[in-house]
């Protein structure tokens, strides 16, 4: 995790490794769909790299910032334990 | 066969069902209840729903008896709802949609009442009252649209009457609304409230500001009870729903009422609305507990519906939203 104030603007950058790329993939296709909420003052961005989901914030309120990012972090845990539950098919 | 799994999660019920071709193969409900005195709040039901929603779904799967590849889509609420909660389960509902290789399918929860009314009660084109805690709504099929032909202008009915229970320090479980309706049947003085109803519309936050300061009052110098407050509420804004339903009836032409959504298992209500469907030669139709609260049998039916007509959603285009209208929806399944 990396947090930098540049200027005005906060921002924050997790970096979270997945055991298989198909893994991060899946978890970077369910989680960016839906949008922050248009006034938490939250510009939010995810970048896939390999097996690493990397999610980047920025706001002008260090607030608002750490708002968007723990409500990321729950979601983010919520896929990761989805995924180690019904992930493996099992043999039919 | 078609088999469709529902993730419902909008407010504080969280539930997964399973349906297969009009049979209800499981449907497991877990409810996020806040303290007596309090509402449910957007962060704490989202949490409880996040905490809980994988053992409601592996316990939805060995219900039914079904493992992942016997599923042909999955459905889950888009909306309308509170964004935090709606957003919790739309997360699970994507993520196993990519792991088990199943389309997704987006979820109107006032349809998904609608949809699952009508297969349990076998009501064909019914007027349909939508009371819960957050909609208060007429409803009509017409044309491929479910119509609304009238509707509370500011809060929900369930809202009033949950609010009220909040005053009275009732307990939330297993609903205020049902704690309200317990003790309402002990009332004997009928405590006159104001009657708002505004050609189709209704309101309800008059009534209730009306009730939290008068009512406190008439309580605290004795001249009522609280049972017969609960009493005069009910039989106030229940005579409302059924006057709008009526003239929605008449309007349509319609001799059976469906009630739907969570007051729907209100018993008092389903008495007055059968009084009124009686005199008109007509026929009202309710559900139990365990499809007119929220549960995710009915986004699973709803679901199923749209599935075959084709209906699916691209996995970006399954983002929630909190407000989305009942007549939005395109009714491709039915062709009436």
């Amino acid at each position: 995790m990396r947090f930098a104030t540049m200027t005005e603007k906060h921002s924050c950058e997790l970096r979270v490794p997945f055991e298989h790329e198909g893994e991060a993939e899946v978890a970077y296709n369910t989680l960016k769909v839906d949008p922050e909420p248009p006034r938490s003052g939250v510009t939010k961005s995810f970048l896939l790299e390999k097996n690493m989901l990397i999610v980047t914030f920025e706001a002008e309120e260090a607030r608002k910032l750490r708002v968007a990012v723990g409500s990321s972090f729950d979601l983010i845990s919520l896929v990761v334990d989805t995924i180690r539950e019904f992930g493996t098919t099992p043999p039919t | 066969m078609v088999v469709a799994i529902g993730f419902e999660g909008s407010a504080n019920k969280l539930g997964v069902g399973i349906v297969s071709d009009g049979v209800v193969l499981s449907n497991v409900r877990h409810t996020y209840h806040a303290p007596a005195g309090q509402g449910f709040l957007p962060r704490d039901t989202a949490a409880h729903h996040r905490k809980h929603v994988l053992d409601v779904l592996r316990r939805a799967l060995d219900e039914a008896r079904v493992t992942p590849a016997d599923i042909d889509c999955v459905c889950f609420t888009k909306g309308p709802g509170m964004g935090a909660p709606l957003v919790s389960v739309a997360v699970v509902a994507r993520t196993v949609a990519q792991l088990w290789r199943k389309p997704l399918v987006a979820v109107n929860h006032c349809v998904g009442h609608i949809e699952m009314g009508r297969l349990v009660t076998g009501a064909r084109s019914p007027t349909v009252l939508y009371v819960s805690g957050g909609n208060t709504q007429v409803i009509a099929y017409s044309q491929q649209k479910y119509r609304i032909f009238g509707e509370t202008i500011d809060i929900a009915v369930g809202n009033c009457l949950d609010r009220f229970a909040r005053v009275l320090k009732l307990s939330n479980d297993p609903s205020p609304g049902y704690n309200i309706e317990q003790l309402a049947k002990q009332g004997t003085k009928y405590v006159e409230l104001p009657y708002v109803v505004k050609g189709m519309d209704v309101s309800f936050s008059g009534i209730l500001s009306h009730i939290e300061s008068q009512g406190r009052e008439k309580l605290e110098r004795g001249e009522c009870t609280a049972a017969d407050l609960c009493y005069s509420l009910q039989e106030t804004v229940f005579a409302m729903l059924v006057e709008i339903t009526e003239r929605a009836m008449a309007h349509c032409g319609s001799q059976e009422v469906l009630i739907v959504g969570g007051v729907g298992c209100n018993v008092r209500l389903q008495e007055m609305m059968a009084t009124m469907a009686e005199e008109r030669g007509g026929k009202v139709f309710a559900t139990d507990e365990r499809y007119c609260i929220d549960n995710g049998a009915m986004i699973a039916q709803a679901g199923w519906e749209m599935f075959r007509s084709g209906q699916v959603a691209r996995l970006e285009d399954t983002w929630i939203t909190q407000r989305y209208r009942t007549d939005e929806v395109e009714v491709t399944w039915r062709t009436d």
